[in-house]
C-alpha cells in the first residue's frame, strides 16, 4: 500500500505544474477597469501624479450622484496599473457666504439667525485639477437650490474649489474632512454665475484659475472670461487679482476653459466666445469660436489675442465651437473640442497653435474608419495627450455609433493623430455597451508610452462608472 | 393449431433428450481418455477411429468449456509424451485459443512447463473504453480582470462535462503497461464576478471540447498475484501517469450575461472563442491518477475499472494575443479572460478486453 501511495504522490506532484510564456502580455501592458458604486459618475480630467519625483499614481476628477440626488465632487486614485487606491467624494456643503466676507449669510433653517448651521449643499460640476506642495487642488462650481420660507434660490452657481493633500488615505476622508470653498460673481446677487473650469499649478507657488463670470449691466447679462490668483495656495480666500475680459453684450459670451502658465510667466488661455476671426484663416466668421489669448502675469490682456473657427460660407450654417481641453507642448498648444451645426451634427475639431497662438494646423474630424453614408461619423472631442512619439491621441465620443453593421448610442472613441493633426491610418476605434451612452473623456500618456485613457461607461438603469483604460498609441489592447 | 403445437413440444422434448444424452456421451469419452493416459495408452487416446467421440465431441463443439480445455489440455500432454512436438503446439495454440492465459497447476509435468514457456500466451493488445465526467479546476497564470471580483466556480455534472477515451493498451510486463489512444473531452469552467464589485453581477460559462491524444503508462499492482488457490487476485489496483496533446475543436461562451444596469445576455451562437481566435488551438497535457480493475470472465483476463484521474494542462489555454477581440464580453459583461490552465479531476468508469493471438515466441520459431 505504501509503495501505490508514494508513487500515487510522485504522479501527482508531477501534475502540478505549469509552462508560463514569459512574452505574453501582461496585466499591466494593457487593462480596462470599472470603478465605482451603483450610481452614476462623469469623469472629467485624469492625471498622472507624481510622487517623489516620480510617476505614481492616476487621479480621475469627476462628479459622482449621491445617495441624496445631488452631485458631489469626485476623486479616485489608482496605481499606475489602474489598480484602484482610494477615493473620495466631497462637495460644497456648508453655509451659504453671499458677500464674500466669511460669514453665514442665509437662514436657511429658518430659526430667526444665521449661523455656521445653516448647511446648504450644492451640485458640484468638476472643472480641473493641479497639484502643488503635495496637495491635489480641485476647481469647479457648485450649484445651488434653495426654498426655504419666502427664500428661494435656483440654480445658484458659484466657483468652487477644494484641496485634498494627497498624502492622506482619501477613503478615511470625508466630506467634513475636505472644505470646499466657494465665491459669487457679484457679492449677493444670487442670479449671477461665476464658474470655475481650470487650475494650474504657477511656478511663484500661486495658483491661477480660469472659467467665466456672468455680469449684469444695464439689465444685460453678459458672460465674460474669467481669471483669477490665489497667491498662496494655503489661503484659497485670498485673491491677488480677480479680472475678466471679453467682449461687453448681449450675445457676446466668452468663457476661459483651459489656462497655461508660459515660460515667460504670461499666461495663455484658450477658451470659446462669439468674436469672428479677423485672420481670413479658419475665419470663423460665425457662431461660437475658439480663442487664444495672452495675458500678463497681472491678468491683463497683452498680446497675441487670436479666433479660429469652423466656416461655411457656402451653406450659410452657422459652425459653433466649444473647446473641451487642451495641452501645451513645446512649439505651442494643441485644442480639441466640438463643433456643433445649425444642422444640429456635431464634428470633433483639433487646432494647432503656436507659442504666439499663431495657426499652425487645423482639422474637423468625422469619423475616418467608419464611414455613415457618404460622409463619416459624427463626432466629438474632449481629450488630447502626447505621445511618446510626439504625435497625438485623441479621445472623446460618437454620438451615435452606426457602422459595420452595429448600431450603438454614445460610443467612446479613440484617435491618433499626426503633428499635422492628421489622423494616422489604423488608429481610430471605438468602445462601448450597445445600449449605454459611453464616452472617454481624457488621457494622459504613461511613461511607458501607454495612452490611459478615462471614461464613462453607462450600464444602464442609472449606473454610470469611471472606465480607465490604458491602450497603445494606436488605440489597441 | 392444437396438433401443431403438440407436434412441436415433442419435438423440442426430443431434441433435448438427444443433447442431454450427448453430453454425457462425451463426458464419458472424456474421462475415458483421461484415464487412458493415466494408464500410459496414449495410441489409444490419438487414435481417432477407436476414440471416435472423443473426437466428435472436440470437433462439434459438444463439451462444456472446462472439459473443451481437459480435452485440448490431454491432447497437448498425449502428443508431447509420444515425442510429437509439432502437434503439441497446434493443441497448445487450440488450448489457449479456447482458455486464455491458461494456467497452469503444480500437478501439469514439466515437458508442458517448458512447451508453454515458448509461447506467447499474454495478449497481443488490450482495448479499453472509458466514459467519465470531470469537475474543471482553474489555475490562473495571470489574473486580468476589469477591477470588480471575479471567481471560478467548478461545474460537475451539468450534463456536459464528460470525456471518453479509446485507448490500445500492451502489457510489457511484471504489471507494467503503455496506452494510447483518441479521447473526446468536454471542459466547462464559470466564472462569477461583479463588474464593480456590487449591483452588477455577471455570469460566463466557457465550454470547450477537445479532441486529446494520451500516451501513458501504468503499473499494475498484484497483476500476475494469486490467491491461495491458485486463482488470479481479482482486484488489480494501479496508477499511471502520461503526457496528452489536445486538440480544441471547439470552444464558446454559453450561459453568458450580466444583471444589474440594463441586463445583457450574449446569444450561445454569437459567442465564439474558436471563431476569434481567443483560445490556444492545441496544446499539452501530463496526467495522473490510480484505479482499481476487477478481473471478469471466466478467464479473468478482461477487466471492469473505476479510475480517479488528474490532468493538467501545460499551457495557457487562453490566446494571450487576442483576449481584447470580444468587447461584447470584456464591455458588455464585464469579463476578461485570465491567462489560465484548465485541469480536470475526472471519475471515470471502463472496460478493458484483451486481444489474443498465441503463438511461439520469436526466439522459439
Amino acid at each position: 500500500m505504501s509503495k501505490f501511495l508514494n508513487l500515487l504522490s510522485v504522479i501527482l506532484f508531477l501534475t502540478s505544474c505549469q509552462i508560463e510564456d514569459e512574452n505574453s502580455p501582461t496585466p499591466e501592458d494593457a487593462y480596462i477597469k470599472y470603478y465605482g458604486q451603483l450610481t452614476s459618475y462623469e469623469a472629467k480630467e485624469i492625471q498622472v501624479i507624481e510622487e517623489g519625483g516620480v510617476p505614481a499614481s492616476l487621479v480621475v476628477l469627476a462628479a459622482k450622484t449621491t445617495e441624496s440626488d445631488d452631485q458631489d465632487f469626485f476623486l479616485l486614485r489608482t496605481n499606475l496599473d489602474g489598480i484602484f487606491r482610494d477615493s473620495v467624494s466631497f462637495g460644497f456643503n456648508t453655509f451659504l457666504d453671499l458677500d464674500n466676507d466669511g460669514f453665514p449669510d442665509i437662514d436657511v433653517n429658518q430659526d430667526g439667525d444665521t449661523t455656521e448651521n445653516d448647511i446648504v449643499r450644492g451640485d458640484d460640476l468638476p472643472g480641473s485639477m493641479a497639484v502643488l506642495d503635495d496637495t491635489l487642488f480641485v476647481v469647479g462650481s457648485t450649484s445651488i437650490s434653495i426654498s426655504a420660507g419666502d427664500l428661494s434660490i435656483n440654480d445658484f452657481t458659484r466657483l468652487a474649489i477644494a484641496k485634498v493633500p494627497l498624502a492622506a488615505d482619501w477613503n478615511t476622508l470625508t466630506k467634513q474632512n475636505i472644505q470646499v470653498f466657494t465665491r459669487a460673481s457679484i457679492p449677493g446677487n444670487t442670479d449671477l454665475e461665476l464658474v470655475g473650469n481650470d487650475i494650474v499649478a504657477l511656478n511663484d507657488g500661486g495658483l491661477l484659475l480660469v472659467g467665466k463670470k456672468e455680469k449684469s449691466a444695464g439689465g444685460v447679462v453678459d458672460s465674460d472670461s474669467y481669471i483669477a490668483k490665489i497667491p498662496n495656495s494655503r489661503f484659497l480666500r485670498i485673491f491677488s487679482f480677480e479680472k475678466t475680459f471679453g467682449v461687453s453684450g448681449s450675445g457676446e459670451d466668452e468663457e476661459a476653459v483651459v489656462v497655461f502658465e508660459k515660460p515667460n510667466g504670461n499666461f495663455a488661455v484658450i477658451g470659446e466666445g462669439n468674436t469672428n476671426s479677423s485672420l481670413g484663416e479658419n475665419g470663423g466668421l460665425n457662431g461660437r469660436n475658439i480663442y487664444y489669448q495672452e495675458l500678463d502675469p497681472n491678468g491683463a490682456v497683452q498680446v497675441n489675442s487670436r479666433y479660429y473657427g469652423v466656416d461655411d460660407p457656402d451653406n450659410e450654417e452657422v459652425y459653433d465651437e466649444f473647446v473641451r481641453s487642451a495641452i501645451s507642448i513645446s512649439g505651442g498648444v494643441i485644442v480639441v473640442g466640438t463643433s456643433s451645426t445649425s444642422q444640429g451634427q456635431t464634428f470633433g475639431f483639433a487646432i494647432s497653435l503656436d507659442n504666439n497662438g499663431g495657426h499652425l494646423a487645423s482639422e474637423t474630424l468625422p469619423s475616418v474608419a467608419f464611414l455613415s453614408g457618404e460622409s463619416g461619423l459624427q463626432t466629438s472631442f474632449s481629450g488630447v495627450a502626447r505621445t511618446n512619439k510626439n504625435d497625438f491621441v485623441i479621445v472623446g465620443q460618437y454620438p451615435g455609433f452606426a457602422a459595420n453593421n452595429v448600431m450603438k448610442s454614445g460610443e467612446a472613441l479613440f484617435m491618433r493623430v499626426d503633428q499635422s493633426l492628421a489622423p494616422v491610418p489604423g488608429s481610430e476605434s471605438n468602445f462601448g455597451l450597445s445600449g449605454g451612452n459611453d464616452a472617454f473623456v481624457d488621457a494622459a500618456t504613461l511613461p511607458d508610452g501607454g495612452i490611459v485613457v478615462v471614461g464613462n461607461v453607462d450600464f444602464g438603469a442609472g449606473s454610470k462608472l469611471i472606465s480607465i483604460a490604458k491602450l497603445s498609441a494606436d488605440g489597441r489592447f | 393449431m392444437k396438433n401443431f403445437l403438440s407436434a412441436l413440444g415433442l419435438s423440442l422434448l426430443i431434441v433435448l433428450n438427444a443433447n442431454a444424452q450427448s453430453a454425457a456421451q462425451c463426458a464419458r469419452a472424456l474421462d475415458e481418455a483421461e484415464q487412458a493416459f493415466e494408464q500410459g495408452r496414449l495410441l489409444y487416446i490419438l487414435d481417432k477411429t477407436a476414440n471416435r467421440k472423443f473426437y466428435d465431441c472436440l470437433e462439434n463443439g459438444n463439451y462444456s468449456i472446462d472439459e473443451e480445455i481437459r480435452a485440448r489440455k490431454l491432447l497437448v500432454k498425449t502428443y508431447l509424451f509420444s515425442d510429437n512436438e509439432e502437434e503439441a503446439e497446434r493443441e497448445l495454440i487450440g488450448l489457449l485459443i479456447t482458455d486464455k492465459e491458461h494456467p497452469l497447476t503444480p500437478e501439469d509435468p514439466a515437458e508442458l512447463y517448458f512447451l508453454y514457456s515458448k509461447f506467447q500466451t499474454e495478449p497481443i493488445i488490450r482495448l479499453s473504453g472509458k466514459l467519465g465526467g470531470n469537475k474543471t479546476y482553474i489555475t490562473q497564470i495571470q489574473e486580468f480582470n476589469t477591477g470588480g471580483t471575479k471567481q471560478y466556480n467548478p461545474a460537475f455534472g451539468n450534463g456536459l462535462n464528460l470525456w471518453a477515451e479509446i485507448l490500445a493498451e500492451r502489457h510489457l510486463g511484471k504489471g507494467f503497461e503503455i496506452a494510447a489512444g483518441p479521447q473526446f473531452r468536454f471542459a466547462r469552467y464559470d466564472v462569477e464576478g461583479n463588474v464593480n464589485g456590487e449591483g452588477l453581477p455577471y455570469e460566463v460559462g466557457n465550454i470547450s471540447s477537445m479532441l486529446r491524444l494520451p500516451v501513458l503508462a501504468r503499473y499494475n499492482f498484484w497483476y500476475d498475484a494469486k490467491t491461495d488457490e491458485n486463482e488470479r487476485k481479482k482486484l488489480v489496483p494501479y496508477v499511471f501517469a502520461g503526457a496528452s496533446f489536445d486538440l480544441v475543436l471547439n470552444a464558446r461562451y454559453e450561459d453568458t450575461s450580466r444583471s444589474g444596469g440594463t441586463p445583457v445576455t450574449l446569444a450561445d451562437e454569437s459567442s465564439s472563442l474558436s471563431d476569434l481566435d481567443q483560445v490556444a488551438k492545441h496544446n499539452w497535457s501530463i496526467f495522473g491518477g490510480a484505479g482499481i480493475r476487477l478481473r471478469v470472465g471466466r478467464a479473468q483476463v478482461n477487466f471492469l475499472a473505476l479510475e480517479l484521474r488528474y490532468d493538467n494542462t501545460l499551457f495557457n489555454y487562453i490566446n494571450p494575443d487576442t483576449r481584447w477581440d470580444n468587447q461584447e464580453v470584456f464591455i458588455e459583461v464585464g469579463h476578461l479572460e485570465d491567462d489560465l490552465t484548465i485541469n480536470t479531476l475526472s471519475l471515470s468508469f471502463g472496460y478493458t478486453h484483451s486481444l489474443y493471438l498465441p503463438r511461439k515466441r520469436k526466439q522459439f520459431r
